[in-house]
């Protein structure tokens, strides 16, 4: 186990060299300077900032300049906003989180509770409902989403109390971060509740729950105790990437919302050749998700004692 | 993941190019005194002398003042100087500075806060974008910068030196001397600009220097109306009313939260929401308003949009080629089905905002726009036969900028040329950084460029296309220009003044560096109990004057 996740460390590790050498070619190759502007600034001024930043040195010291500075967990100065951006990764991030991890609640309950419910009463008016609105949730974007609750949920639902229920925008109250949330974990919702019902109709179906009908076990201990823990199996699988999808995706939501996270940064640094912006949002998110692919992978010895990590 | 990216970039240019609308007239919020607007962005960039966004500009008008600050005509007024005696030849200014103007911690505020703060401007080396533009007109100020380039220029002889021999020197504690290297009529009005307000040195110090000075609410120090006393990054910002202000007396609204709500659907779902009292509109949703009868407000935010043309490139070389492709545009058409408010086809290149609209005047209409296409067909025809081209052999690419508010420019001016003219015209949208990147390399045909001023004078406008100006970038040279631009920079008389701009506007309609468009009018409304606030060109958000009803 030790030494399976040791060996995943370093792989860990070299993935993320190797996405900051590939950021930095990439990100320099593209046109246009971060100092640029409408209007033209001086020669001069314009060498003083590339000295500023230590743009002014090749591109392969400026690499490993940088790559030191990340082992001392510096990520550097935002061009755009001259600020550290560790400390704008320090404030945008744990609302981004928080966000994600809001949605991703409401997508695992609401999708298993909705995909088992399906299978359960297949065929049924129930399941057509479920479905359907499994189908909604994959196919509507989640800006248009947004946009649909930000305008009947909180504005129209507000005009119609007279009073203010659900903020329009902003990440202020619990209240507020209600329709962000669902949005966000809506169509992650959809993809599971479509998952877990396939997958519960299977389990349903295999002799085991056969036997346990015949047993003349309750259906509540049958569906709980027996069909739903193997059933959630395939649903572990794809939280990974799912996760990883709602974590990064979030721009479109925040911005519905006006929610200060940060997958504005993500699309902003890249408009504003915002170099170590740039850097630092790939390098930390491309760390968060290899380490969560690490934990998700682990999880699976845990969940499922048939997967042996020292094996594999 | 390189897909997915690029789909969120596609995603933020459909979402993010909202118009940048502005922000007017009334407001209510349920407490006395307290006001909710949208700033529409994060403020990036809060140190008044590396600043040149205009978010920013919105929050550091109510919280710091110059020498000089605009009044309700914009129009400098005493600031921090309460009086001020002019030399003879114009050049040499000296400022009497209020006994009480404070800082918001109790510091008086003295003449050496403004050496500090325009030598820290004017240093290379800290990088202030702005120091260039405004270098030309201060004595000793492109010496310093010469002598500045980095941090050890800086301290070595020479450097002292530079810093010894400018020209903005503290005679005492309360009196400041300015020279200027010309009789600018507009040099009042330029030391009301945020970039040339006082900076305490020894708060600028105390909270870090440039590394941190103004990047948080804490961690700088403010001399206006308002003081800020929260600053949520990327949220919200609350400014309050500064009790240490010498004014204070003549400020109504008590505290004004700012919410950067940069979704235009969003901010409009606030206002009817009825819990932001001012917003910007895009066009459409001031069409929309307007329909409904409600009171959108709009002022002209000094913009010009423009066919900024390669003058180096076949075909563009030529002045009738230019003239003929600006008049072939129906601007009319354009502001009504693609600008949708009520913004003005551009008469001539200084826009009508500037000096009250008297320049303008003076100028007249110069662009005898009609609907009849068959002068500006001869034209067209005469000039590309001069160039040895055919309409065949003519096509010219025009450059413009990502996204679906550019595109519909874009493919109007495209479809106009080809109806109007018979040009065929193709269309390349890029990013915006790149888009300036070609500017700068000289590498377009044409570009769908606006220019807004600085301060104003019309000066502001015309020095843009002397030879080899630094945003000249369709390199058309004019030495009979030049010279012009040349003598107003100098002249001390008013008219002659005036005639040498008027010329050089004259040279313009005749050459046509450029392709004059229109000039932006920015939508707005605010909730019936804001009243009071006032927007110009000059002044994209000005609440010191407004109240809550």
């Amino acid at each position: 186990m030790f030494k399976y996740v040791m060996k995943r460390v370093c792989y860990a590790f070299l993935t993320i060299l190797l996405l900051i050498a590939i950021t930095f070619i990439m990100m320099h190759t593209a046109p246009g300077n971060p100092f640029s502007s409408n209007k033209a600034t001086s020669q001069a001024i314009m060498d003083a900032k590339f000295a500023r930043y230590g743009l002014d040195k090749p591109l392969y010291q400026q690499f490993f300049i940088y790559i030191g500075n990340v082992l001392q967990g510096d990520l550097g100065t935002s061009i755009k906003y001259n600020r550290p951006v560790t400390t704008i990764i320090g404030e945008s991030f744990p609302v981004s989180f928080e966000l994600g991890i809001r949605a991703i609640i409401i997508s695992i309950v609401g999708g298993i509770g909705l995909g088992a419910y399906a299978a359960i009463r297949r065929g049924k008016a129930a399941d057509t409902i479920a479905m359907t609105v499994a189908i909604i949730g994959v196919s509507v974007p989640s800006f248009i989403v947004a946009a649909l609750l930000q305008y009947f949920v909180a504005l129209k639902l507000n005009q119609a109390a007279g009073t203010v229920i659900f903020p329009i925008s902003g990440w202020h109250n619990e209240m507020a971060k209600m329709l962000p949330s669902f949005a966000l974990g809506l169509s992650s919702l959809a993809t599971i509740s479509r998952l877990m019902r396939t997958s519960m109709l299977d389990v349903m179906n295999s002799d085991y729950i056969k036997t346990a009908k015949a047993k003349g076990l309750s259906e509540r201990t049958i569906v709980w105790k027996h069909a739903m823990r193997n059933a959630v199996m395939p649903v572990i699988t794809v939280l990974g990437p799912l996760t990883a999808s709602i974590l990064t995706g979030a721009f479109v939501v925040e911005q519905v919302f006006s929610v200060p996270g940060m997958g504005k940064y993500f699309v902003i640094s890249i408009t504003e050749r915002d170099y170590t912006m740039i850097a630092g949002t790939t390098v930390f998110y491309g760390a968060f998700l290899i380490i969560m692919t690490l934990l998700v992978d682990l999880a699976y010895g845990v969940i499922d004692p048939r997967v042996k990590l020292a094996e594999s | 993941m390189k897909m997915a990216k690029l789909g969120k970039l596609a995603l933020s240019f459909s979402l993010g190019l909202t118009l940048l609308a502005g922000c007017g007239g009334s407001g209510g919020t349920t407490s006395g005194g307290e006001v909710t607007i949208n700033l529409g962005s994060e403020p990036p960039e809060m140190n008044s002398f590396l600043n040149t966004d205009s978010t920013s500009g919105n929050v550091l008008r109510h919280v710091i003042v110059g020498l000089t600050t605009l009044d309700q005509n914009d129009e400098a007024a005493p600031g921090v100087a309460e009086s001020w005696t002019t030399s003879e030849d114009g050049l040499t200014y000296t400022f009497k500075l209020r006994a009480d103007a404070k800082w918001n911690n109790g510091d008086v505020i003295t003449a050496n806060d403004f050496v500090f703060a325009w030598n820290q401007l004017f240093s290379t080396y800290n990088g202030a974008d702005y120091a260039s533009t405004w270098a030309v007109m201060f004595e000793g100020a492109e010496e310093l910068m010469a002598a500045t380039q980095t941090e050890e220029d800086a301290k070595s002889e020479a450097g002292q030196a530079a810093y010894a021999n400018v020209g903005w020197k503290a005679l005492d504690d309360s009196t400041l001397e300015v020279k200027f290297t010309g009789p600018y009529p507009y040099a009042l009005s330029v030391l009301a600009f945020y970039n040339l307000a006082p900076i305490s040195e020894k708060l600028y110090n105390e909270y870090g220097g440039i590394d941190y000075y103004g990047k948080e609410a804490d961690k700088m120090a403010y001399n206006g109306p308002y003081t800020v006393t929260q600053w949520v990054h990327e949220d919200s910002l609350v400014m309050e009313k500064n009790p240490n202000y010498w004014d204070a007396d003549s400020i109504n609204i008590e505290k004004i939260n700012c919410r950067m709500i940069k979704d235009t659907g969003a901010a409009l779902n606030e206002f009817e929401n009825g819990t932001i009292d001012m917003i910007g509109l895009n066009g459409e949703q001031a069409k929309d308003y307007r329909a409904k009868g409600e009171n959108v407000q709009s002022f002209d935010d000094g913009s010009i949009w423009y066919l900024e043309f390669n003058t180096k490139r076949a075909g563009m070389n030529n002045a009738k080629v230019r003239k003929a492709l600006t008049l072939g545009v129906d601007v009319e058409q354009y502001v009504a089905n693609v600008v949708l408010n009520e913004s003005k086809p551009a008469q001539s290149f200084t826009a009508t905002s500037v000096n009250g609209g008297e320049f303008s005047e003076k100028v007249g209409t110069v662009w005898n726009r009609s609907n009849d296409y068959t002068e500006a067909k001869k034209l067209l025809e005469e000039g590309l036969a001069e160039e040895g081209l055919t309409l065949d052999t003519f096509k010219p690419v025009l450059v413009g900028d990502v996204g679906d508010t550019g595109k519909k420019t874009y493919q109007f001016v495209q479809e106009q040329l080809k109806k109007n003219l018979g040009v065929t015209m193709e269309i390349d949208q890029v990013e915006f950084k790149t888009r300036l990147q070609r500017m700068s390399d000289g590498d377009f045909d044409i570009v769908w460029a606006g220019w807004s001023c600085d301060y104003n004078d019309p000066m502001s406008y015309l020095d843009l296309w002397i030879t080899d100006g630094g945003n000249n970038h369709g390199k058309w040279s004019n030495a009979e220009y030049d010279a012009l631009i040349k003598a107003a920079y100098m002249e001390k008389d008013v008219e002659k003044r005036t005639q040498e701009l008027l010329d050089a506007e004259k040279i313009i309609a005749e050459e046509v560096p450029i392709g004059p468009m229109y000039y932006r009018q920015k939508d707005y409304i605010c909730s019936d109990k804001l009243v009071g606030v006032q927007r110009t060109a000059f002044r994209e958000i000005d609440l010191r004057f407004a109240s809550v009803k």
